[in-house]
């Protein structure tokens, strides 16, 4: 069965690959999927692809291959495995330890849920996140999956600085940044895992799962001095 | 080795070379004129992908501590090297050779705003995000080899004065405008704001407003260079070299590869209007352009 893809020209050196206009994971798995059969393939011109939620961005080298070559190559894959692609990604468990200097803004975040922190380190600890994708900063990952309840809006004012590690909530959205940067996320602990060097790269990658896990000081300060964690 | 003794005004070590790790969210970066900085790495004998200078505004003061080869591409027609006490203007787009304790002179870059620094052997860079020279820095050069000498005998890609029309391409997200938007953006004339930077070239002009239904805001995606984005208060931005990796505006048009290095010449205070052509055309337009900057190399 082929693909039987919509594709536009994102420019005169790329084309989008566009699905279905949802935050799905099912989705994104066959943007996932789609990637990797098409890096594979390595079709000469190609330069790479950038998955994001519902997309699939396919950058080339016009003065190697037309848009209408590109377009008959990407007609002629079969339609990718989605399933064997969603049990690709692999669960991370990420340590964060919540509140206090590491979560300025955890009280404020309960409040605003009418909760406990206790339970709004329950609630964000629990489920499973999806990251759909990497973008905005390096290693910066979109995650899907959090508990509404615990929803809070962005800060009125941003900081100037967020220390890298620093888990926030922003909406109904929750991330983690990997470096030092300004932000307007609400503050509600920080991992001592480095997310993104210049060597290791990104410890998360797209289409992997994560999970929070809860640590007190101590073992923060464990992990960020000997790096040793099972993740 | 070279050693930077005036800095200029920013000064990037660039590459062309595409990294691909965009998936990761680290900017593609690169050169905002890539065509000068591939022309000015193959006068001194350069991959086309190796690291070079980017100079905006003005050239920055470079001495040499041992024998390079070097070419500056830009608008600029030539520039000073002290050379044993003396004084010694040169014409630019052609190979140079320094000696050791030469001296490369700061310069205004005169026409354009980037002009290209290469060295023979490229510069040893290591970091994935480079940040601008400083003064005092020293930075390797590959190769003590000096290449065979070579000029450029005409500018394949004049640069632009104070005004262009930017080729596009229809955007991705094309159908989230109103015909009126649509309209204002094709027939208007937009102003390259002072407030932009390598990552974007804000523009005002008439607002381009959206079709029922659309606000602007799409679910996040991947941004390009040559991407045209337009947030809520309906005001073009044009995505350049440093953008970041994922964007969630709608994009109305793209700015093809051929016109990216006249955009990127442009001064803020430029007037800019826009004019749709097919993918085709565009991949028809840089064919030819390819052709011209090989041909204009002697």
């Amino acid at each position: 069965m082929k693909a039987d893809l919509m594709l536009l020209p994102h420019g005169d050196s790329a084309i989008d690959i566009v699905l279905d206009n949802v935050i799905s994971s099912t989705v994104n798995a066959r943007v996932h999927a789609l990637s990797r059969q098409i890096q594979h393939a390595s079709f000469d011109g190609i330069l790479g692809c950038i998955p994001a939620y519902r997309t699939l961005t396919v950058e080339y080298d016009p003065l190697r291959v037309t848009y209408g070559q590109l377009c008959l190559f990407l007609r002629s894959l079969p339609a990718p495995d989605t399933e064997a692609e969603q049990s690709q990604g692999r669960l991370l468990h990420i340590p964060v330890c919540y509140g206090e200097v590491f979560g300025p803004d955890l009280e404020e975040v309960a409040s605003h849920a009418h909760l406990s922190v206790a339970e709004v380190i329950r609630r964000h600890a629990l489920p499973d996140y999806h990251v759909f994708m990497l973008g905005f900063r390096p290693g910066f990952p979109y995650l899907g999956g959090m508990d509404p309840s615990i929803a809070c809006p962005r800060r009125a004012t941003p900081r100037q600085s967020v220390r890298g590690g620093s888990v926030g909530i922003a909406g109904e959205q929750t991330g983690v940044y990997p470096e030092l940067s300004p932000g307007g996320w609400n503050i509600i602990g920080c991992t001592p895992l480095r997310l993104f060097d210049e060597k290791a790269l990104s410890l998360i990658q797209p289409g992997d799962t994560i999970r929070f896990v809860p640590v007190d000081e101590s073992s923060f300060r464990e992990i960020e001095r000997s790096g040793r964690w099972e993740i | 080795m070279i050693e930077i003794t005036n800095k200029g005004f920013l000064t990037l070590p660039v590459s062309t070379k595409h990294h691909n790790l965009q998936p990761l969210g680290v900017s593609a970066g690169g050169p905002m004129d890539s065509f000068r900085a591939v022309l000015a790495n193959r006068l001194v004998g350069n991959a086309d992908d190796a690291f070079l200078l980017e100079a905006t505004f003005l050239l920055p003061g470079i001495r040499f501590s041992s024998r390079t080869a070097f070419a500056v591409v830009g608008g600029l027609d030539a520039v000073a090297i002290f050379h044993g006490g003396e004084k010694c203007v040169y014409a630019t787009h052609q190979t140079l050779n320094a000696e050791p304790g030469d001296e490369l002179l700061s310069c205004p870059v005169e026409r354009g705003m980037r002009a290209y620094l290469a060295f023979s052997g490229g510069l040893e860079v290591k970091s994935l995000c480079p940040e601008p020279v400083s003064k005092g820095e020293r930075l390797t050069t590959l190769s003590d080899l000096l290449p065979p000498p070579r000029f450029m005998s005409a500018d394949p890609l004049p640069l632009p004065q104070n005004e262009a029309v930017l080729r596009v391409i229809e955007g991705t997200q094309a159908d989230h405008f109103s015909e009126t938007g649509l309209s204002a953006f094709y027939k208007g004339e937009y102003c390259y704001s002072p407030k932009s930077d390598r990552m974007g070239i804000r523009l005002f002009g008439p607002p381009v407003s959206f079709s029922p239904g659309h606000d602007g805001n799409i679910l996040s995606e991947a941004v390009r260079k040559g991407d045209i984005q337009v947030p809520a208060d309906g005001q073009p931005i044009l995505l350049m070299a440093g953008c970041q990796t994922s964007g969630g505006y709608a994009k109305i048009a793209h700015v093809i590869s051929a016109d990216i290095p006249i955009a990127a010449q442009l001064r803020p205070g430029a007037k800019i209007h826009f004019k749709q052509v097919s993918v085709f055309e565009a991949q028809a337009i840089l064919h030819r352009l390819a052709r011209k900057m090989e041909e204009s190399l002697c």
